[in-house]
């Protein structure tokens, strides 16, 4: 703090602290709160009560409709049945009137209660999706890894400059067109019609229906996000001196000796932080399990939560799922962390 | 990699960041704030209104008659579901948009924190808009307690279409049922949402689960869960037919053109543009057990600040010219009085194939909706995705 104050001083110090304060608030806390407050209450309507509002609103209805058909009557030019017909129409309107007003003292109003309900009215086929989107996103984080580990260890102490420069700008282009772009690319490619099942029809197998099974979430997910498991992991690599590896193939050690015993140790917070960025990013993802999936196979928990806020119009239930999925990843990134023993610090180099 | 990347593009910021752009900026901001608030609130309503609208509602050349005969600026914003629009003026209180464009029947939604304002009726053209359409609203929900929210704008159905080619039915003789046979895997497509609807008022039209024609959805939530459990045993056998799920139009389309679908329920307009863009075997008509009716309306939020320029489009929008304009430029149906004679031949040719004899006066309106409605009918939907 004084040595902030030395540095920059007062005016600028006290620019820093409000910038930073703004953005501690306004960025992580702010948002979080809301959210948090959110999902501890929910609206009270007074359990079957509501169906006494329901009625009230129809019969509301009912005397708009007959208010304007009386308009219509009271056009018509004046006779007994013109009369009669707008007598008719005031008498229901009346009648109507006395119904409301009984229900009205029976209605029960809306009251907003604190509860942990939200957290606990989780059914079984929602848990089930829960675990799922976990699973499968530890699974997309695995085979992630599976693909980018050769690919970041060949380009970091294998290839040539000119043939790793080439390897990496191959790997940057298509990150260079929008992920929903790319994501509709992969869905042109493995459409029931698409170009997949084209090329496959030619050497005569039937079409495969690769959205429906889900296997087409996977596929797009992975290559989605290899990026953010092939950099942490390059950069890690790179900075491995290569006498050691030299060394201790001098010594005999065989290819995956050297590879268990000096470049995955050294490797490990770059392993980390991948992990962890593919598993936040698919386990966050929305676009992409609902595009390629044409929502005909089972949800990801995210698609759930979009559907609490925005189908079922119910934003506490949301706020809830939001918060769990919210802390099955900061467990998932602790886990990562101990099983890799890097700590925070690490992870920032 | 990146770090080089980043700390690259910090140097490139730092240097475009220099002290004397950080001062305009202050100045900026600082005239901004202190200047008087009377001047603010003639600069919001100086001829211009915030439209929110359905994607394809407002075409150009609405905007570009609107502006010249009156001189006030059209914003449009753009929604695809009627959820959006509520969840949007919800998380903003009801400000940011002069005009939306609900269905009748969500109007119970932006009741919990008052999101609409009531409409003043007296400064609205009403011989400008079709009395009968004016008369449902008022039993769909367009007035709450008294007092009226909505001014009907347009409707438009939710049908069968098929293909021609490869399936044949008799005039009048299509039912929801048809997509319910054996032999039809991965052939049919719909939306979640209306299919447990329709599936509601088919099997009460077999006597199957009885439903009232579906209006016991919107009697209790207990009668809503009785008939909708009803619907899902009768369609298990039946997933396997599904094809593609869809939820809005572009997806809809492509059910049929990407996905190998031959028979699903679509919007009108979704299988009358297949009709007369794609392929003429692409046939959109209205099944007998009637066909879904929506009528969505023009409301003007709560926190709307350009009232005055607001109603001169309301009733720009309504005449018999631009009536028939939207209605050319999308294929649904202006509430605008007299504007029959300005629509297209190919509009009126697609509208006699879509409805049939009598299938106007069978339409099934969507009522209005009720407090457990959402989000009972979103559990079905995911079971019946999870079938």
């Amino acid at each position: 703090m004084s040595r902030l104050l030395r540095s920059f001083g007062p005016h600028l110090t006290s620019l820093i602290l409000l910038l930073s304060g703004v953005w501690v608030i306004g960025m992580i806390i702010g948002p979080q709160l809301i959210m948090v407050e959110q999902s501890f209450w929910y609206t009270d309507r007074g359990g079957d009560a509501v169906v006494i509002t329901v009625q009230i609103d129809a019969h509301y209805n009912d005397i708009d409709v007959l208010a304007f058909d009386k308009m219509d009557a009271e056009d018509l030019a004046p006779s007994p049945e013109r009369d009669a017909k707008i007598a008719e129409i005031d008498a229901t309107i009346a009648e109507k009137r006395v119904i409301i007003a009984e229900l009205e003292t029976r209605e029960v109003i809306p009251k907003k209660v604190y509860s942990l309900r939200n957290y606990t009215i989780m059914g079984g086929s929602h848990l089930a999706i829960f675990i799922k989107t976990i699973l499968a996103s530890v699974a997309v984080t695995l085979i992630a890894f599976v693909v980018c580990y050769p690919m970041a260890y060949t380009v970091a102490k294998l290839a040539t400059p000119n043939r790793a420069a080439i390897i990496m700008l191959g790997l940057i282009i298509p990150y260079a067109i929008n992920e929903l772009l790319r994501v509709f690319a992969w869905l042109m490619i493995l459409n029931y019609n698409g170009v997949a099942n084209f090329l496959l029809g030619l050497i005569g197998v039937e079409p495969i229906a690769f959205l429906e099974s889900g296997t087409g979430v996977f596929i797009a997910m992975v290559y989605a996000y290899i990026l953010f498991m092939v950099f942490p992991i390059y950069n890690t690599v790179e900075t491995l001196d290569t006498s050691q590896i030299e060394a201790a193939r001098d010594l005999g050690a065989p290819t995956w000796q050297i590879h268990r015993r000096i470049v995955l140790p050294h490797a490990k917070p770059g392993i980390a932080v991948g992990c962890i960025m593919t598993f936040m990013l698919s386990a966050g993802s929305y676009a992409v399990p609902y595009i390629m999936t044409r929502g005909t196979a089972e949800p990801w928990f995210t698609q759930l939560i979009y559907n609490k806020f925005f189908e079922s119009l119910n934003w506490n239930t949301g706020s809830a799922y939001a918060f769990t999925l919210l802390v099955a990843c900061v467990i998932f990134v602790f886990l990562m962390m101990r099983m890799f023993k890097v700590g925070i610090k690490d992870i920032a180099k | 990699m990146i770090t080089k990347l980043s700390n690259r593009m910090t140097q490139i910021a730092v240097k475009k960041f220099n002290r004397r752009a950080l001062l305009k900026a202050v100045a900026a901001g600082g005239v901004a704030a202190t200047m008087p608030f009377i001047i603010r609130q003639s600069l919001a309503s100086s001829g211009e209104v915030n439209v929110f609208a359905w994607g394809d509602y407002i075409k150009p050349n609405i905007i570009e008659a609107f502006e010249k005969k009156t001189g006030i600026k059209i914003n449009l914003s753009t929604y695809g579901s009627n959820e959006e629009v509520q969840s949007k003026l919800r998380a903003a209180g009801g400000k940011g948009f002069d005009l939306i464009f609900p269905s009748v029947d969500t109007r119970p939604e932006y009741d919990d924190g008052d999101l609409l304002q009531a409409v003043d009726e007296s400064r609205i053209k009403l011989d400008q808009i079709d009395s009968s359409i004016w008369r449902s609203s008022l039993k769909l929900g367009a007035s709450r307690r008294g007092k009226r929210y909505l001014i009907p704008f347009d409707w438009g159905t939710e049908g069968i279409t098929y293909d021609s080619s490869v399936h044949s039915f008799k005039p009048g003789e299509l039912s929801y049922g048809d997509m319910w046979v054996d032999g039809l895997d991965g052939k049919v497509a719909g939306r979640q949402k209306s299919i447990v609807i329709t599936l509601a008022i088919y099997l009460d039209s077999i006597g199957k689960v009885s439903s009232n024609r579906g209006m016991d959805l919107y009697k209790s939530e207990a009668d809503m869960r009785r008939v909708l459990d009803g619907c899902l045993k009768f369609l298990k056998p039946y997933k396997k037919n599904i094809g593609a799920f869809w939820n809005n139009a572009t997806e809809a389309t492509s059910a049929f053109t990407d996905a190998g679908c031959t028979i699903g329920q679509t919007w009108d307009t979704t299988g009358i543009k297949l009709h007369i863009d794609v392929d003429k075997k692409w046939i959109y008509t209205a099944p007998k057990e009637g066909a879904l009716a929506w009528m969505d309306t023009m409301a003007i939020p709560s926190g709307a600040t350009n009232i005055e320029q607001t109603y001169e489009l309301i009733n720009f929008l309504m005449t018999p010219e631009i009536g028939a304009m939207f209605a050319n430029n999308t294929g649904y149906n202006t509430a605008a009085v007299g504007s029959a004679r300005h629509l297209s031949e190919a509009n009126k040719a697609a509208f006699k194939i879509a409805y049939p004899e009598g299938a106007i006066a069978n339409m099934w309106w969507w009522p209005m909706n009720t407090p457990w409605f959402s989000s009972v009918r979103q559990e079905y939907v995911e079971k019946v995705t999870a079938l």
